[in-house]
């Protein structure tokens, strides 16, 4: 009897034991399987140097690399560089290739297809000009490009981890270019490529067998890419309700852009995670310096202390994105301080008083909107909240792009005709630079503010090369960001993604960053 | 015969005019679409730099001369965005609007015209209600809602049908038909129910008529009367409306097509508006109205076909 009990003691200890090691190995990663996807935007041409919108990179993202990434944390890592330094008066990048590396063609890369791809992007991208301080691309080896500035830039580096800066082979590429106009499938090193474009409906990448690999442990963009699935296929759907069904029925196995309104509907469908992350682009609103009450610093202050961001979050995003008044979102942490976490506080009574001092009364403040989803819920909920405050906000609805035409009308040579311009979302971008100058520097603010101290704490930060220091100037910008207020940033946008539990080893992250390399389908 | 050819060469002026319209309209409706590709972000340089790129710092004039010469050699232009072809995109996306407008119509008057001779020819208070109750839910639902509760019921519950997505012809035609089923019936019956009206209206109109008195006091069966002398008659407005349904069905299809993810041209085209890229504008449009003028031609030969009154006119 004691046999018995010790013998079935063991044997449970044996199977408590191996339970988990069991669960482990179900979740092993395997090989294997199509993965679907349903994504909202066909991109419409697969050329990586022709596009920057966010449809066409989601796909390119898996197809071609670049010669440095981001890791999780968004420092630059690399990629098809291994190392690179730079020369002592900062003109002079240099770059050692990773070796071995082979296009999806066969061919083994080189420093040849790199210079190639640089020089095909200084004449042909939409982004062209970020690279204008490119002088010489030089190829003293085949493992080693070199770029000679005509002046020390802090905005080189970080650009060459943008998506638009993909390196193709060059001959296959210059072949595609001289027959067709452009490249409709591009040779490049990524885990996956293509194998069927059907336009307007889908796209099949299948595993680059060629690929391998980096040694580092995978991190963000960075690290090892590992291709689990023999394919992925992306369907193109631009209904929000259709691609709910779709993943309902199990047509695809990941959805994109899930709407907040749908959150609640599918946390309750067995079978289907969905996450929400905050994502890097944000909402912000501008005063006019040309015209009426924006010029005057109090009524800018009063509508920054009227507004809560935490409820304007709520009514437009059900409570996904994240509250924030800084140019730079949580997710760029590299970038942010103490003054980047600080928000306006909420306080009526104090903006009745400094409307009161400048004599505003009830005058109308015109805003124009797209007319859509998203930014007709931010213009109403701000209406109601101003008016508590008796700031009469009114709303003009027009078409996107026409709005949008509003909004920069300084880019016509036109002052603006508007009191309050509404940006519905700005784009990622790696550098600072990129937002405090170009948001809001005297050449480029779309209210035409102007501030010489300000001028030159962005100009300062742009000369600077120590990282220490102009994470400090650009502390001070944003401190003077939130004084000034000639911007209000109101918060970042969610990303909304929902997905089969069969999908393993997904992380939900802003689609400049997505992937699915290192996922695979459970058995 | 020479009727049909004069009608022919009276498509070509209209054409040239439509062109022109189209030109100048996408132009004079404001935004931007070097705005768009630059970025909000972009620099006064940048926008600069694009707009050189694609031409549109030309005087308005020039782009047009540019645009019509090339269009006479046939060369619609590249997409400002994407860079393709547009005629490539033109060839791909026609069929498929022009296979969904033509199943719709199948459909619709496959409904419609039997739906509404019946209607016609017996006539009760119940009867009467259930027609004008079933014919009203067809003109107010929306074609989105139809085509969701379709998707939603058929595909999602039953799943008989593929939610969305298309097969060309030449996959089969089983293929083929799973995939466009179900956006032709949710087309096809909305557009049933005006056809339907209509029928039913104009023959009650065309049975109070003294020759269908005539007709019946000289003793012929009742279905004769009704097919033969009576429907033949009631069709040319039905003709009429069903020709104007499939110019609208064909251009118009865009929630359809959005919805149920055909490459069609209606989703293509509003794409190329909201984003102001004009070459994709100017092709499509240009298209489109050529077909319209020959979907009217073609109506007027059948009138013809079905009134012989008409063919000595």
């Amino acid at each position: 009897m004691a046999l018995l009990i010790r013998s079935v003691a063991w044997l449970s200890l044996a199977v408590l034991l191996a339970l988990p090691a069991l669960s482990v190995a179900q979740d092993a990663p395997r090989k294997g399987g199509e993965i679907r996807i349903a994504t909202y935007g066909d991109p419409g041409t697969l050329d990586p140097h022709i596009t920057t919108d966010v449809p066409a990179l989601r796909i390119r993202n898996q197809i071609c690399e670049t010669l440095i990434t981001w890791d999780a944390q968004t420092k630059e890592a690399p990629m098809l560089a291994d190392s690179w330094e730079n020369s002592a008066d900062g003109t002079v990048w240099t770059f050692k290739l990773r070796r071995g590396v082979k296009f999806h063609g066969g061919q083994t890369m080189r420093a040849a297809d790199v210079k190639y791809s640089f020089e095909r992007i200084l004449k042909v991208s939409p982004r062209k000009t970020d690279y204008h301080m490119i002088k010489e691309i030089r190829t003293p080896d085949d493992l080693t490009v070199q770029f000679v500035l005509s002046t020390r830039s802090n905005a080189f580096f970080p650009a060459l981890a943008m998506y638009w800066t993909q390196v193709v082979e060059a001959a296959s590429t210059e072949k595609q270019v001289k027959e067709t106009g452009g490249v409709s499938t591009p040779n490049c090193t990524g885990p996956f490529k293509v194998s069927e474009y059907r336009r307007g409906q889908w796209l099949k990448l299948v595993r680059h067998d060629g690929y391998v690999p980096r040694p580092e442990k995978p991190s963000g963009m960075a690290g090892a890419r590992v291709a689990y699935a023999d394919s992925l296929t992306f369907s193109f759907i631009p209904d929000a309700n259709v691609r709910l069904l779709s993943l309902q029925q199990g047509e695809v196995h990941y959805i994109e852009r899930v709407l907040p309104e749908q959150v609640e509907q599918l946390k309750k469908m067995p079978g289907v995670e969905v996450v929400a992350i905050p994502g890097t682009q944000w909402t912000a609103i501008y005063f006019n310096f040309t015209k009426g009450w924006g010029q005057k610093k109090e009524f800018r202050q009063a509508v920054a202390l009227t507004l809560n961001y935490d409820e304007l979050n709520r009514a437009v995003f059900y409570g996904t994105g994240k509250p924030n008044n800084s140019m730079i979102p949580e997710s760029q942490a590299v970038w942010r301080t103490k003054e980047h976490a600080r928000m306006h506080p909420y306080d009526v009574e104090k903006a009745k008083t400094l409307l009161k001092q400048i004599g505003y009364n009830g005058e109308p403040i015109d805003m124009p909107i797209p007319k859509e989803t998203v930014s007709d819920l931010f213009g109403q909920s701000m209406q109601a909240q101003l008016a508590k405050a008796g700031i009469n906000l009114k709303i003009t609805y027009m078409e996107q792009a026409a709005q949008l035409d509003l909004v920069y009308s300084r880019r016509r040579n036109q002052p603006p005709p508007w009191d309050i311009a509404f940006l519905g979302g700005s784009a990622f971008r790696p550098d600072p630079d990129q937002h405090y100058y170009t948001r809001a520097h005297t050449s480029a603010h779309v209210g035409m503010y102007s501030n010489p101290a300000y001028d030159k704490l962005v100009e300062d930060a742009r000369k600077e090369t120590s990282f220490e220091k102009r994470k400090a100037l650009y502390a001070q910008a944003q401190a003077m960001i939130m004084d000034e207020a000639p911007l209000i940033v109101i918060g970042n946008l969610p990303y909304i993604e929902a997905y089969s539990k069969k999908l393993r080893g997904v992380e939900v992250r802003d689609p400049h960053f997505d992937y699915f390399w290192n996922v695979w389908l459970a058995r | 015969m020479g009727y049909v050819v004069r009608r022919v060469v009276a498509v070509i002026p209209i054409w040239w005019v439509v062109a022109s319209i189209v030109f100048v309209l996408v132009r004079l409706v404001p935004g931007d679409p070097v705005l768009l590709i630059a970025g909000t972000d972009a620099s006064a340089e940048q926008v600069r730099e694009i707009r050189t790129s694609l031409g549109l710092d030309l005087p308005v004039q020039e782009q047009y001369v540019r645009w019509f010469g090339r269009l006479l050699h046939g060369d619609m232009g590249r997409s400002l965005f994407s860079r393709e072809p547009v005629a490539r995109d033109l060839v791909d996306r026609v069929p498929v609007s022009l296979q969904l407008a033509l199943s719709a119509t199948v459909v619709s008057v496959l409904i419609a015209i039997p739906a509404g001779v019946v209607a016609a020819a017996r006539r009760s208070a119940l009867s009467e209600a259930a027609f004008a109750a079933v014919t009203m839910t067809g003109v107010c639902v929306p074609s989105f809602v139809m085509g969701l509760l379709l998707m939603l019921v058929l595909s999602v519950w039953a799943g008989l049908f593929p939610i969305r997505g298309y097969e060309p012809l030449s996959q089969g035609v089983v293929n083929w038909a799973r995939y466009m089923a179900l956006p032709a019936v949710a087309y096809g019956l909305i557009q049933a129910a005006g056809v339907a009206r209509m029928t039913r209206a104009t023959l009650l109109e065309v049975l109070g008529e003294d020759f269908v008195r005539t007709a019946r006091a000289k003793g012929l069966a009742g279905w004769v009367v009704l097919y033969k002398h009576a429907l033949r008659n009631a069709l040319i407005p039905v003709v009429t409306l069903i020709g104007l349904n499939v110019g609208v069905l064909f251009t118009g299809a865009v929630v359809i097509e959005t919805l149920f993810g055909l490459p069609g041209l209606g989703a293509f085209l509003v794409t190329g508006i909201l984003k102001r890229d004009y070459p994709i504008v100017q092709g499509a449009i240009l298209f489109i109205s050529t077909f319209l003028v020959l979907v009217n031609l073609g109506v007027d030969l059948l009138y013809r076909a079905i009134d012989p009154r008409l063919r000595r006119a």
